[in-house]
């Protein structure tokens, strides 16, 4: 077998949320009736002046310096020329030769430790575009298309990586810490299923005796995919299929492919345009962007905490890596454990609970720890309730079930259930007597060297107190009270 | 210079102008005499000159993120040659755009 190199870049795009469009006052909401948002400026009608959204320009700028890149203090736009019928003016206000930032780098984490580093080439401003409903089951047998141009204007960046991933896993795993870093600057929705967040993966392979440049490498560019998980289907799809054609000595045409979900397979949606076929030229009706010192010190002082320092601050905590990881991946679940970690010492056990139990119910009902029906506070009593040994582990999990359903504190479930430990020496031994009294046979098996037959006494005495005796206490006693009757045997 | 006529027939159809044969060939000579022509700014010399990005000496100006009020659905389709369900009917996509 000839031996590859996996070369994999990333193009990810991702709509800021903004209230108005990037260069009108059309509301960006998601989800509006088609073709209500929508004014001159982003229907493409002439003599319209484009103006450019200040916030638009704070959230790219913290963007970029969340992902350690220099802002240029100087950059521009140009038009991107291509028709296609989602493109209203024929071509799209982006930034070419002269991006807003450029050099950054995201370091991507395993196993609690730092894999290694991506470089992020460069981020842009650019306008998103309409929406286009296809009237068929795919655009190559569609009659015909319907357009909205709702999202034509919407603000976007674009936020190109350097081939220096290779695999898929790895791929993967940037796109995971990249939403992460944005997801705590809280500029997009970053809903890959609705679009906010989309990815375009740049897959090659580099033979071991390929001495050319990296650019030349034939390369697939496998188009909008809609989670991470399919980004990293769709390039060990395409990793195979291109080992494949180049051991059987054929060559890798430079294309664009699609994803199909179903089958995990990519095809082939047409061969690539020349990047110089967009004719680019400096938009006329944009001065250039002049970004000052002062505005990216401000922005620089807004922004959120690292990443890296949120895992320092979980590690510190005692969370394992892999916990670390989940909890980081969701804005609402780190919230909830600070807050349920400021009133529980014991971390470990607050995240224990948060990623099994809670996890389970939340998943099971559509919501998430941002939206819980129990609070932190509410976590934080059930987990006093075992620490004081009123509850077992096992009949907890019975009670967070009936908190989650009837929204009632863990106390007032624990009461209407007739829950709650037995942990009374004495109302124990008064069982266990009762216990020992109706089965002697079996107490005589136990006391003739038969130890599994205690097994079955546990049993019963678990069954009369309806599973709240506590099993310590239960083993102890019945020991005891066992002796007791050997003794005068 | 010297314009090829495949170089037109390119630009043609980037442009979405169809040229028949003849056309291409008329095309050439005259769009090569225009660039021809062009070619007197290439004897000044420009190395101390920034390139001119824009001809007004302005920054860009920035508005405030505030929604304003978008056009009625009616007035946003009127000029629209076809339409179903409030949006802009197109024909059927051809191979060769991009996106």
């Amino acid at each position: 077998m000839k031996h590859f190199e996996v070369i994999i870049g990333l193009e990810v795009h991702v709509e800021l949320k903004t209230r108005s469009k990037l260069f009108c006052g059309c509301s960006t909401e998601f989800g509006a009736d088609p073709n209500t948002h929508t004014c001159p400026v982003c229907l493409g009608m002439p003599g319209v002046l484009p103006v450019l959204n200040r916030q638009a320009v704070v959230y790219a700028a913290k963007a970029a310096l969340a992902l350690q890149c220099t802002i240029h203090s100087y950059s521009k736009f140009d038009r991107k020329q291509y028709f296609y019928p989602d493109l209203p003016k024929a071509y799209q206000i982006s930034q070419y030769d002269q991006p807003l930032a450029e050099y950054g780098h995201v370091a991507i984490v395993n196993g609690g430790e730092v894999m290694k580093t991506v470089g992020v080439r460069r981020i842009h401003l650019e306008e998103d575009a309409g929406k286009l409903n296809h009237l068929g089951q795919r655009l190559g047998d569609a009659k015909g298309s319907l357009v909205d141009l709702n999202r034509a204007g919407v603000p976007l960046i674009e936020i190109v990586s350097e081939p220096d991933m290779r695999s898929a896993d790895e791929a993967r795993l940037y796109l995971t810490e990249l939403r992460n870093i944005l997801s705590y600057l809280d500029i997009s929705d970053l809903r890959m299923e609705e679009g906010s967040m989309r990815c375009d993966a740049n897959v090659s392979l580099r033979p071991a005796e390929y001495v050319g440049s990296l650019e030349e490498l034939p390369r697939v560019e496998i188009k909008n995919v809609n989670s991470i998980r399919n980004v990293q289907r769709g390039i060990e799809y395409e990793v195979a299929r291109q080992a494949e054609l180049l051991e059987a000595g054929e060559r890798i045409i430079k294309e664009t492919r699609g994803f199909d979900d179903q089958s995990g397979r990519t095809y082939s949606q047409r061969s690539k345009e020349e990047a110089n076929d967009y004719r680019y030229f400096p938009e006329p009706d944009l001065p250039p962007l002049v970004l000052t010192d002062a505005f990216v010190q401000e922005v620089a002082g807004s922004l959120p905490p690292s990443t890296m320092a949120l895992r320092e601050e979980l590690r510190e905590a005692g969370v394992q890596p892999k916990d670390i990881e989940v909890i980081l991946s969701d804005q609402g679940a780190l919230t909830f454990w600070r807050q349920a970690t400021t009133l529980f010492d014991d971390a470990r056990l607050v995240t224990n609970w948060m990623l099994s139990d809670l996890s389970r119910l939340l998943n099971a009902h559509g919501d998430t720890f941002a939206t819980s029906p129990i609070s932190p506070e509410g976590l934080v009593e059930l987990l006093n309730l075992i620490k004081r040994g009123t509850l077992s582990g096992r009949m907890a999990k019975e009670v967070v079930d009936k908190m989650y359903e009837t929204g009632k504190p863990a106390e007032a479930v624990v009461k209407n259930l007739g829950m709650s430990q037995i942990t009374d020496g004495e109302a124990i031994k008064k069982v266990v007597e009762e216990v020992v009294a109706l089965h002697m046979p079996v107490v005589e098996d136990y006391l003739s060297g038969k130890d599994k037959a205690l097994g079955f006494l546990v049993g019963q005495v678990m069954k009369k107190t309806k599973g709240q005796a506590k099993p310590d206490v239960v083993n102890t006693t019945l020991k005891e009270v066992i002796r007791a009757v050997g003794e005068k045997t | 210079m010297s314009l090829s006529q495949e170089q037109v027939k390119h630009v043609a159809r980037l442009a979405r102008i169809r040229l028949e044969s003849e056309d291409a060939a008329r095309m050439t000579v005259h769009l090569d005499a225009v660039l021809e022509y062009m070619t007197q700014l290439n004897e000044l010399n420009t190395d101390d000159i920034d390139p001119t990005m824009h001809v007004i000496p302005l920054t860009m100006p920035l508005r405030d993120d505030q929604v304003r009020t978008s056009l009625p659905v009616e007035e946003a389709l009127k000029n629209a040659p076809d339409r179903r369900d409030n949006m802009f009917g197109v024909p059927r996509i051809m191979d060769g755009g991009d996106r």
